[in-house]
């Protein structure tokens, strides 16, 4: 299994979640699914009314295409479990894997496991994992022991769903009937339904397979993201995938550190000439590493000539030791999730109490109900009465509002906040104070101090060569800072970083004569641009 | 990549993810909302029976009020609950991930009326597997979503270890997989664990169950324990 090449984002999820997840898989990967599905049904469905036909019953190849469900169920089980893993099926892949699959565990599912009530979760269990029929038990047992109820609830739904769905249908048809022959219908569709032609059949038997063409991809898909997230908690598919990458990442660091060790000290021919010798002695067998390290990554077993004996010799050990070892990871607790629950109870229940239920209706209050009634249609009106005067007389306050909020409601589209993007990837310009005075002048303080702040904090970073994570704080900027050599640098560096944050937090700026002080403090710490030539004049300007 | 995330980017840049629901846990929440109502109005049934003729209007009235603001007023003034949703751990909010207000409540109830159509939201249901974030026709019009709130999560303890501190610069996701490996690694299998491990290897430079211990003392470092 390459968790690599997964196309869903893997985190802990509550088992809700994974229903929402399946489902919107099955949403993703719509066209396909349904296209391998109306080819794989349409000919079942002609079918199996061909053997209704024969049989002059009708009702027959209803129950066939309810029957041959979990059959079906296959197709859009095979499209997810490619899809997830980054290779979507063709539509003659599916059809063909159909076939490959050949009826394997449909005799079960076809027979006394057809009305199982979780199939969704189970099927993906016995068709993906491909185990034997033994081991496949303990595998479900296993999966779906935590989930069991949920699982159930969603297969009632969905059977809801569809219901529902049905009725919809017939809604939908009824819809269309004109109210006054409403009642002459109904008298006439329970005569109809009492004599049960054969259209009516043939058209709850097209219904039934629309509904179930629409509702069964979906249940599906939700077993699968079911079966998908219970994997992930047993397996921690999560962090595999994550230190995958970290991996990678950290041995392509190391590769590339190797390199420039090596061109360092190539440029340095006399000082570093052993070492040299020894590194570029080195480096090969480094690089062999390297590359050992990605062929075991990438783990092609398939391309190794060696046999087993050849490469254990007589180290290679009987199979029963490795069965024992199987035998006792199954028989590992955390993985037989049992628990005992231990509770108190009463050694001698009470007796229940008969509860005395008063026989009549009680004391009739009609009298009372009728009084209460004339006076509430009395006072109601009275209110209603009271509602429309004080309406009319307040029609001059309220109007204006309805007026204004109309206004708002036009104008409030074209409002939106104004974002400017930010420069971060940007250069530094070659002239930093150029640029910063450029813009302070112009108007644009905030970012002058901006590139101010990060032109200091690239200076920094040239001094110090500390490595700052992309993204770094304000905070974790100072803490870097502390590296640098004069105390007095570090100074500069903490006001700049306060400079900055008063104007980027709070919209306060600081004056002129500070900004400039601050500016040729920096331009002579950090050796930026030409000192006196440009400042003099500027300041002079101003 | 694939997920159920809708997210929102606020206008200070932060991203918000509301994890969206789909029909099967709304529908159940509808169910349990149903069967509180017509409990309500059973209990509402026997009450005004006694009144004779006249409690049959008041029964009315109270019919058309649980049946019609119910939603509404749980909705607005519950935090986007009603217990049917509180029993299911969902919630309403409004689009940007914001609360519900009082005009979006009643929009989405009034919209019910299109939902139901032509029998038992049979349209909303057709909406809501078909939307990307379960959403029903009355969501849409209101701008609201149902999400999953955040779950009560379990406290596990990450392994305790003695504490080792990073040489390394990691990213933040890949800390928060230490940190996780530190607290569901005691759960898997050993040899699961060690294979995990294993893979980390350029970051620890051990293999084996050297490698988990390591693993655990970087997560304990990370998380600032000191001893």
């Amino acid at each position: 299994m390459k968790i690599d090449a997964l196309t869903v984002t893997l985190r802990p999820r509550t088992s809700w979640e994974a229903i929402e997840l399946g489902m919107a898989l099955t949403r993703h990967y719509a066209k396909i699914i349904w296209a391998s599905w109306l080819v794989f049904t349409l000919p079942v469905l002609l079918l199996a009314h061909a053997v209704g036909w024969a049989l002059h019953r009708w009702w027959i190849a209803g129950l066939l295409i309810w029957w041959l469900k979990p059959l079906f169920d296959r197709v859009p089980l095979y499209v997810l479990s490619r899809a997830t893993f980054g290779d979507i099926p063709t539509l003659r892949q599916t059809l063909q894997a159909q076939r490959r699959w050949r009826g394997k565990w449909m005799w079960s599912y076809l027979s006394w496991r057809r009305l199982g009530p979780v199939r969704a979760l189970y099927l993906p269990v016995d068709l993906l994992e491909g185990s034997t029929a033994e081991r496949a038990r303990v595998r479900r047992q296993e999966v779906g022991s935590s989930i069991y109820g949920i699982s159930l609830l969603m297969t009632l739904m969905c059977g809801l769903f569809s219901i529902v769905l049905q009725l919809g249908l017939l809604g939908v048809a009824l819809l269309f009937v004109p109210n006054i022959y409403l009642k002459e219908v109904f008298d006439h569709a329970g005569a109809v339904l009492k004599a049960s032609p054969w259209w009516l059949s043939l058209i709850i038997n097209v219904t039934s397979w629309l509904v179930m063409s629409v509702i069964e991809p979906f249940y599906i898909g939700a077993g699968f993201g079911l079966y998908i997230n219970r994997r992930t908690q047993l397996e921690a598919w999560d962090i595999e995938l994550t230190f995958r990458r970290l991996r990678t990442r950290l041995t392509q660091a190391a590769s590339m550190l190797i390199c420039l060790l090596a061109l360092g000290l190539a440029v340095v021919p006399k000082a570093g000439h052993a070492y040299a010798a020894q590194a570029s002695a080195n480096h090969p067998t480094q690089q062999d590493a390297d590359d050992d390290d990605d062929a075991d990554e990438r783990e092609p077993p398939a391309a190794e000539p060696k046999k087993l004996p050849q490469i254990f010799g007589d180290q290679k050990a009987d199979d029963a030791s490795f069965r024992q070892a199987v035998q006792r990871a199954y028989a590992d607790p955390t993985l037989n999730p049992k628990r005992k629950i231990v509770s108190w109870k009463p050694r001698h229940p009470a007796p229940e109490k008969q509860i005395d239920l008063p026989t009549g209706r009680g004391p009739d209050l009609s009298g009372l109900g009728s009084w209460i009634a004339v006076t509430g249609k009395f006072i109601l009106w009275g209110l209603l009465a009271a509602l429309v005067i004080a309406l009319a007389l307040t029609a001059k306050r309220w109007l204006p509002w309805f007026r204004d909020g109309l206004l708002r409601e036009k104008t409030g589209e074209s409002e939106s906040v104004v974002r400017s993007e930010a420069p971060a990837a940007a250069p530094l310009p070659n002239d930093v104070p150029v640029a910063i005075r450029r813009l302070w002048y112009g108007g644009r303080r905030r970012e002058a101090l901006a590139l101010l702040y990060r032109a200091t904090v690239d200076a920094m970073v040239a001094q110090t060569h500390v490595m700052l994570v992309p993204g770094a704080t304000e905070a974790e900027c100072l803490r870097a800072s502390r590296r640098l050599t004069g105390s007095e640098d570090r100074d500069a560096f903490a006001r700049v970083v306060s400079m900055w944050q008063y104007a980027a937090y709070a919209q306060s700026f600081p004056s002129t004569e500070a900004f400039e002080s601050l500016l040729i403090e920096l331009m002579q710490r950090f050796a930026w641009g030409p000192v006196g030539a440009v400042a003099g004049p500027m300041v002079a300007t101003r | 990549m694939l997920d159920t995330y809708r997210e929102v980017v606020t206008p200070e840049g932060v991203v918000l993810q509301l994890r969206a629901a789909g029909p099967v846990p709304r529908a159940l929440a509808w169910l349990i909302d149903v069967a509180i109502r017509m409990g309500i109005m059973m209990v509402a049934g026997m009450v005004f029976g006694l009144l004779g003729k006249a409690g049959m209007g008041f029964y009315l009235i109270a019919l058309f009020l649980v049946w019609w603001f119910y939603p509404v007023v749980f909705e607005a003034l519950w935090k986007g609950r009603t217990p049917g949703k509180r029993a299911l751990n969902l919630r309403v909010v409004s689009g940007n991930g914001g609360p519900l207000g009082w005009q979006a409540a009643f929009t989405r109830d009034l919209l019910r009326v299109v939902d139901m159509l032509p029998l038992l939201y049979a349209t909303g249901l057709v909406s809501c597997l078909l939307d990307p974030w379960g959403r029903r026709l009355g969501d849409m019009v209101a701008n609201t979503l149902v999400v999953h709130d955040a779950p009560p999560r379990g406290l596990v303890e990450a392994t305790a270890a003695t504490p080792i501190p990073l040489t390394v610069v990691l990213r933040q996701h890949e800390q928060a997989a230490l940190i996780a490996f530190a607290e569901r690694g005691p759960r898997q299998s050993p040899a699961r664990r060690v294979e995990l491990a294993d893979l980390a290897e350029p970051l620890t430079g051990l293999r084996g169950e050297a490698g988990v211990h390591q693993l655990y003392g970087l997560a304990n470092g990370l998380l600032g324990r000191n001893e």
